[in-house]
């Protein structure tokens, strides 16, 4: 028992105060939490954890302390758009614009065969003005995406502010098939564009567009991706994305994890990172108001003997806090204990750890399934989502989480769509919802309530 | 008649559109492949612009792993930062050493490259080639090559191929001789050069919409004349479109209009023009409009004048023709008053001369007037009534065996008295001594009509020379003046019925169907009639085709010495 107490008091959770913030600015500090999934291990056997990052945004008390926005709107004005898609974008984008204020910046890019900077990037003092030419827009010909993201950062650059939350709003209906066109690319290029704080949200449009594509960009730009079936979500999906973007209380997020030798850092689900030897490094673009974005790290512990804690990882955040405009500076760190005590083991498990590493565990194995299915192994894909669904239904129950329930239920849903006749859309389903486990994305909260 | 010059215009006109189009694309590639030239150097601009911005970003205090990567998460536009000690050896990533997943990526692509030692190589440091010859590492998905190895150069490009395309690495020699490399991250130098390229501005919108910002500033000598109606192209080295911008949509099909290459680091890209027909040759067709439509002008002015000429020559003619059918019905009419009007005259002229020879001398000259005056009106009439035959193609010849020489002295008999009063000297040389079986009224016509003319236009020349001669069994005769002449361009032309050399009002008058009766009548005979050079003057001379009659004697020959059967007489029956 006074092992357990130990150990439990071992799982430290961190709420360090930055060190050039006093305990006026505590409450607009990024809440970090570090913890391990399972506390206290087994003895003597090598055996697998789970740490979680945990970052918290601090609550945006009103409108005017949210940073400015540096937005660029993106929009495919190719051919399929025409019609609804195209109008209700105008409406949407239109309704979108008009949630910015005077200090906020904002540029128009169309794209078609070629690109058009339609509204060069300009302070929204005359949003008439703008929304105007939105309303111009006519759609034809082909879809140079990539020459659109290209053009559409350019703009972003022209006013290019840390203290701003830069970000691209890409919409798109088709392929690309001007220019360079490939996940991979795109990806390289939403990596290259987070560098310099620029997000790239990508909203996919009907069943036409390039799930890969799109979720590549936005995963490696820190933007947010979503599946809008129908042309008339489009006004909801754009407030939403907007309220998100005018959310963002911290920006430039850097965590590194070093861990401690002798342990080994496996993986990390979830983000992209960078694992060089003992050193995780990994970005995170933006942190939005009252929201946790979470990192989790696979580490492979070496069999010990029991009762010697040790340290399993320091940690280390620095981010952008837009509201104080200073770079501040977060630590933590995690250990681990082991026990011989099959049941001390089995009590010391964090709940919540455990359910963002399942969940994450889940969603590496749903991405495993699409990977089969565009195979055409149909059957092997539908086996795997099952298990999955099996695997959530598990610890939904365990840990009495409806987010693993409901997610449980995702996966037995994709199993039976998995046809051809019904991929072409659980497909985009179901790597929206990849996605958005991976990053952690929510629809934003309504802004300023 | 108007076709012939219209089409010689229209092919004139061709040649001109042709030539001047010819002309006018010359210049419009001229100026696209300048256009072209000046996005040559937006590319060369960024480029210089990555390798400005790549000198200051490799100054690392360290050139150890940690540093290193931290500029490379730093670093946008760098994929990975490559370090060769000063042997050309790989420090960073160090293949010995924990890697992360990017760096194992990247070596994966490259590994080979870097330890064939080309990137090296490229940054002037003298590596050996492990045993492979140069031309050996040309195999395989790359083609190294940049600067001339061993250049001073302190910085530079190298260029290789892999997979996705060009690849660009940007290396730097440090003072202690290591070199450090960025290669960069294809799809953001890819969109870097996008951008700084100018967009598509739709003709709709106007300068106060697209802002003085609407493309990149450096961008403004690309997106100026030319090139925003037309599709400029950046075009990879495999054809693939990177990069395009114009409002003109190309076929997918279309030839570029205009070509250029890139200048390095992307030296296998191709810049391409491509230009709207309406640019090309709408210019054309609006030339060509313009030719034609000022073809069809002139054409029109052409029938115009043509059908003023001819509807004036159609008057005429139709005037000419009633004056001769009007003529021809009066001539008739007067007939049978001038026969009885001469038949009186000499009566008149026998009851004087049994008179008193002094108290009839005045009165008889004035009654050789009236004689004189009546023959002249017979001859006009006879020449009318032969050229109304004529016209109806009733025109018949009665042929008689006769004297030639006869018939001109006769002939000339007749006109002596106007002769004298012109102060005319006859000159005649006869020598068609032998019987020939002509129609001796129609060459008395003949010859009425040619004196007629010496005396009404050459009378000036003070000479009329006649002169007759066989040959074999042809007459001739010529008739010869030393008036002003016949112009040789006129000599066909005089012969045509109501041909007058002069309009002039001045001139004396004439029917204008005296030659052409001259020709039909000689025509008739199986000889013709034409003007011959002579030194001054004019001479017509007359053939008639004639069977020499031998059969009769020449005493026994009917002389026409009867003057009263003149042309007249050949009128058979009244019409």
């Amino acid at each position: 028992m006074r092992r357990t107490l130990l150990s439990m008091a071992v799982l430290l959770t961190a709420f360090l105060p930055g060190l050039s913030s006093g305990s006026q600015a505590a409450a607009s500090q990024i809440g970090l939490k570090v913890a391990m999934s399972n506390p206290v291990l087994h003895a003597d056997q090598q055996q697998p954890d789970f740490l979680k990052v945990g970052l918290t945004g601090f609550r945006m008390k009103s409108e005017a302390e949210r940073p400015g926005a540096n937005i660029a709107l993106v929009l495919d004005k190719s051919g399929s758009m025409s019609g609804e898609k195209i109008e209700e974008a105008k409406r949407a984008a239109i309704e979108a614009v008009r949630q910015l204020g005077p200090r906020d910046i904002v540029s128009v890019v169309t794209y078609d065969s070629t690109v058009h900077v339609l509204v060069p990037a300009t302070r929204l003092t005359d949003a008439d003005e703008v929304c105007r030419q939105i309303s111009s827009i006519e759609a034809s010909g082909n879809t140079a995406l990539f020459a659109g993201v290209s053009k559409g950062a350019a703009e972003l650059r022209k006013f290019i502010d840390r203290e701003y939350v830069n970000r691209i709003i890409l919409l798109s209906d088709g392929l690309a098939n001007v220019g360079p066109s490939s996940p991979q690319e795109l990806g390289t290029l939403g990596k290259s564009l987070s560098k310099e704080s620029i997000s790239v949200s990508t909203l996919g449009l009907g069943l036409g567009y390039n799930e890969d594509l799109m979720v590549e960009l936005a995963s490696h730009s820190g933007g947010n991706h979503v599946f809008v079936e129908r042309a008339t979500e489009l006004a909801e999906i754009f407030r939403s994305e907007f309220r998100s973007v005018l959310s963002v209380v911290a920006q430039e997020v850097a965590i590194t994890i070093q861990v401690e030798p002798g342990i080994r850092p496996v993986r990390v689900l979830g983000y992209p990172a960078e694992i060089s030897g003992q050193k995780v490094t990994v970005q995170i673009n933006q942190l939005y108001s009252e929201q946790e974005k979470y990192v989790i790290l696979e580490v492979e512990v070496p069999a010990s003997p029991a009762d010697a804690p040790r340290r399993v990882a320091a940690v280390d955040v620095t981010y952008a806090n837009m509201l104080t405009k200073a770079t501040d500076h977060l630590k933590g760190s995690a250990s681990v204990n082991f026990s011989r005590s099959k049941d001390e083991v089995a009590a010391s498990v964090d709940a919540d750890v455990l359910k963002a590493s399942v969940m994450m565990l889940s969603n590496y194995r749903s991405k495993q399934a699409t990977e089969l299915r565009d195979k055409g192994d149909v059957a092997g894909a539908r086996r795997l989502l099952m298990e999955n669904a099996d695997y959530l239904q598990k610890y939904a129950v365990k840990l009495k989480s409806d987010e693993l329930d409901v997610l449980c239920r995702e996966n037995l849903s994709q199993s039976k769509n998995l046809d051809a006749a019904n991929y072409v859309r659980s497909r985009k389903e179901m790597k929206a919802l990849q996605f958005g486990i991976d990053n952690q994305q929510r629809a934003a909260p309504p802004a300023g309530k | 008649m108007l076709g012939l010059p219209l089409a010689g215009l229209m092919w004139l006109g061709g040649r001109v559109v042709r030539e001047e189009d010819a002309a006018f694309q010359h210049r419009l590639r001229d100026l696209m492949t300048g256009q072209l030239g000046n996005v040559d150097r937006l590319v060369v601009t960024h480029f210089d612009g990555i390798a400005r911005r790549l000198r200051s970003s490799t100054k690392l205090e360290a050139f150890d792993a940690e540093t290193v990567r931290a500029a490379v998460r730093g670093e946008p536009l760098a994929q990975q930062m490559i370090v060769l000690d000063a042997q050309g050896k790989l420090e960073h990533p160090h293949l010995e050493e924990p890697l992360n997943q990017g760096e194992r990526e990247f070596l994966a692509e490259s590994r080979q490259m870097l330890l064939d030692g080309d990137l090296a190589r490229a940054a002037g440091i003298a590596v050996g080639t492990r045993g492979r010859p140069p031309e050996a590492q040309e195999t395989g998905t790359r083609a190294a090559q940049d600067q001339r190895p061993g250049s001073n150069q302190s910085d530079g490009w190298y260029v290789w191929y892999q997979g996705r395309g060009v690849q660009l690495i940007f290396w730097r020699r440090l003072d202690d001789g290591r070199v450090v490399a960025v290669a960069i991250e294809r799809a953001r130098w890819l969109a870097d050069l996008i951008a700084s390229l100018p967009d598509t501005i739709p003709e709709n919108t106007g300068p106060e919409n697209a802002g003085p910002e609407n493309t990149a500033p450096d961008a403004s000598g690309a997106s100026g004349i030319g090139t925003d109606s037309a599709r400029i192209r950046l075009v990879d080295s495999v054809g693939q479109t990177v990069y395009e911008w114009g409002r003109y949509q190309p076929e997918p099909s279309e030839v570029a209009f205009a070509e250029a290459t890139v200048s390095q680091p992307l030296a296998t890209w191709r810049l391409q023009a491509f230009v709207p027909q309406s640019l090309m040759s709408g210019a054309d067709r609006s030339r060509w409009f313009q030719v034609i439509s000022g073809i069809a002008a002139i054409g029109l002015t052409l029938l115009l004048v043509a059908a003023i000429f001819w509807r004036g020559y159609a008057q005429d003619m139709k005037n000419a023709l009633q004056r001769v059918s009007f003529v021809n019905q009066v001539s008739h009419e007067l007939k049978t008053p001038l026969t009885n009007i001469r038949m009186y005259a000499d009566l008149l002229e026998r009851d004087l001369s049994n008179l008193d020879e002094e108290a009839a001398r005045r009165p008889l000259t004035r009654l050789q007037v009236i004689l004189q005056e009546s023959q002249r009106l017979s001859r006009l009439i006879g020449n009318v009534l032969t050229f109304a035959r004529q016209q109806r193609c009733t025109l018949q010849l009665n042929p008689r065996p006769g004297f030639l020489d006869d018939i001109v002295r006769q002939t000339v008999q007749q006109f002596s008295p106007s002769l004298a009063r012109l102060n005319l000297h006859v000159e005649l040389d006869l020598k068609a001594s032998s019987p020939v079986r002509v129609d001796p009224d129609a060459v008395e016509q003949i010859l009425v009509n040619l004196i007629g003319n010496v005396e009404k236009y050459a009378s000036n020349g003070r000479l009329l020379k006649i002169a007759t001669r066989l040959h074999d069994r042809t007459s001739i005769i010529t008739v010869e003046d030393r008036g002003p002449g016949i112009p040789k361009s006129e000599r066909e032309s005089v012969f045509q019925p109501f041909y007058r050399l002069s309009d002039r009002i001045e001139d004396a008058a004439g029917t204008g169907i005296g030659l052409a009766i001259v020709r039909e009548l000689a025509r008739l005979h199986g000889g013709d009639a034409r003007i011959v050079d002579v030194e001054c003057g004019s001479c017509f001379e007359v053939t008639l085709k004639s069977e020499p009659d031998r059969g009769v004697a020449p005493d026994a020959l009917d002389r026409p010495h009867h003057r009263a059967s003149d042309a007249t007489a050949t009128e058979g029956t009244k019409p």
